[in-house]
């Protein structure tokens, strides 16, 4: 069996000695693992976060199989010396590891991951990692609901998030609760909106709970280290 | 005819031998069978240097190295400066850049990489240690070496974030072309990461 794809590589576990078993996130077939046998020219940039053309082929779909790449573009090499921004893209690449089933396709969070990729060279790129997250969260059948007031049924004036539900909860029902709801940032109802830094430290707060309740926990995996560093960056 | 016993001891030495690194099964019973045709030159000498390995051969407690005396000859090498520290991943990179002869500093073995997949946590890394060495010995500069891959250099920005308390200078290695590259040939990681570390002249 063969199949050709474009893929975001998410990492590498060493195989033997000359080996590894590469992580991919593919457009068409979702995150896919295989053997990769990187040589002089392809170990320089088959690195986690560089977007490729990859080959894969076994004698049986659930072989582990074999990969060969193309190289494509390393979105790492700039990020080398920018801490922050270096943190974002391996939390990225570390939570869709973590979380994403095999072959699970997924077109919608594919194009989210590259844009906020390719964005990470650009001002707005906190607010778009948070936001990527938030897909995240929805693509993994975990989004939060926040059309409406949990409580009242309101669409406006929307201000919290229940840490239980992860429905939304208007200004007035939730004033009561206030020290027990989560505050929702503007920029998550309207990802047009300007997000303060405040707002974003919010954002990552709100996603960040919920990966770690709903989804690391099902997966038994603690939050990657590099991620809980990104709120001490970004604070 | 060979005893059991004896097939069992040769066994024992080609299942050793083929769990080195770059040795399979094959390469083991052949350098089994070398070796027993050496056993005055090769086999003997080798299970003394190995029993003398196990027995001397530590940890050193200021860097990390592997030496037969604690403090490690790099650490108490005399003409050493002490107030450069260089941190490395691995020891392997410390020999590396021993052989290159163009460091007369100290060094420090990290340990590893952070990496959520393999679970590796700052609490697994030899860090305490580094900040007491700044802190106690007088340290002027410290040169995070770590490889130019992205767990390195997240692990880098970490380490240099523990270290922006104390008063000391923090340096890393230079990222992109290497010596005798030829820019035809060159990835664009390494291309983009050479301009971006461009020197005026």
């Amino acid at each position: 069996m063969e199949w050709s794809d474009s893929g975001i590589i998410l990492g590498h576990t060493p195989f033997g000695e000359n080996a590894y078993i590469l992580s991919i996130f593919t457009e068409q077939r979702g995150h896919a693992k295989g053997l990769f046998r990187p040589n002089k020219t392809t170990r320089g940039w088959a690195e986690v976060g560089t977007v490729v053309s990859c080959a894969w082929n076994a004698r049986l779909p659930e072989h582990l199989g074999n990969y060969t790449l193309e190289e494509g573009h390393v979105y790492a090499a700039a990020l080398l010396s920018e801490p922050a921004r270096l943190h974002a893209l391996l939390s990225i690449c570390n939570l869709l590891r973590l979380t994403l089933p095999e072959h699970q396709v997924s077109p919608v969070l594919y194009e989210a991951t590259l844009h906020t990729i390719q964005q990470l060279t650009t001002e707005a790129w906190l607010k778009n990692y948070v936001l990527w997250e938030k897909i995240l969260l929805e693509e993994l059948g975990f989004g939060m609901d926040l059309t409406a007031c949990a409580a009242t049924g309101l669409t406006e004036n929307l201000h919290y998030v229940s840490p239980k539900t992860g429905r939304a909860v208007s200004h007035s029902a939730g004033l009561p609760y206030h020290e027990k709801l989560l505050k929702l940032p503007a920029f998550f109802l309207d990802a047009v909106t300007h997000a303060a830094l405040s707002d974003i430290r919010q954002g990552l707060k709100i996603t960040g709970y919920f990966l770690e309740k709903w989804v690391l926990s099902l997966h038994q995996q603690q939050m990657p280290t590099v991620r809980r560093m990104m709120s001490d960056i970004s604070a | 005819m060979s005893s059991p016993k004896t097939e069992n001891d040769l066994l024992t030495l080609i299942k050793l031998l083929a769990r080195l690194p770059g040795i399979g099964q094959r390469s083991a019973r052949r350098i089994a069978l070398h070796l027993l045709k050496k056993r005055e030159s090769l086999l003997l000498p080798l299970a003394a240097s190995l029993n003398t390995t196990a027995q001397n051969i530590r940890n050193c407690s200021e860097c990390g190295n592997w030496d037969t005396q604690d403090p490690c000859n790099i650490c108490v090498h005399p003409t050493r400066d002490k107030t450069i520290l260089c941190v490395v991943e691995d020891v392997a990179d410390l020999w590396a850049l021993e052989r290159s002869n163009a460091f007369r500093g100290l060094y420090h073995v990290l340990g590893g990489t952070l990496s959520a997949l393999d679970g590796v946590t700052p609490n697994d890394l030899n860090i305490p240690k580094l900040l007491e060495r700044c802190r106690e010995n007088g340290v002027l500069e410290v040169i995070l070496a770590m490889n130019a891959t992205v767990e390195g250099q997240t692990t880098a920005h970490y380490v240099s974030q523990r270290l922006t308390a104390l008063p000391l200078k923090i340096t890393r290695l230079a990222h992109g072309v290497p010596l005798g590259g030829e820019l035809d040939f060159l990835d664009e990681g390494t291309l983009t990461t050479a301009l971006m570390a461009r020197l005026a002249l």
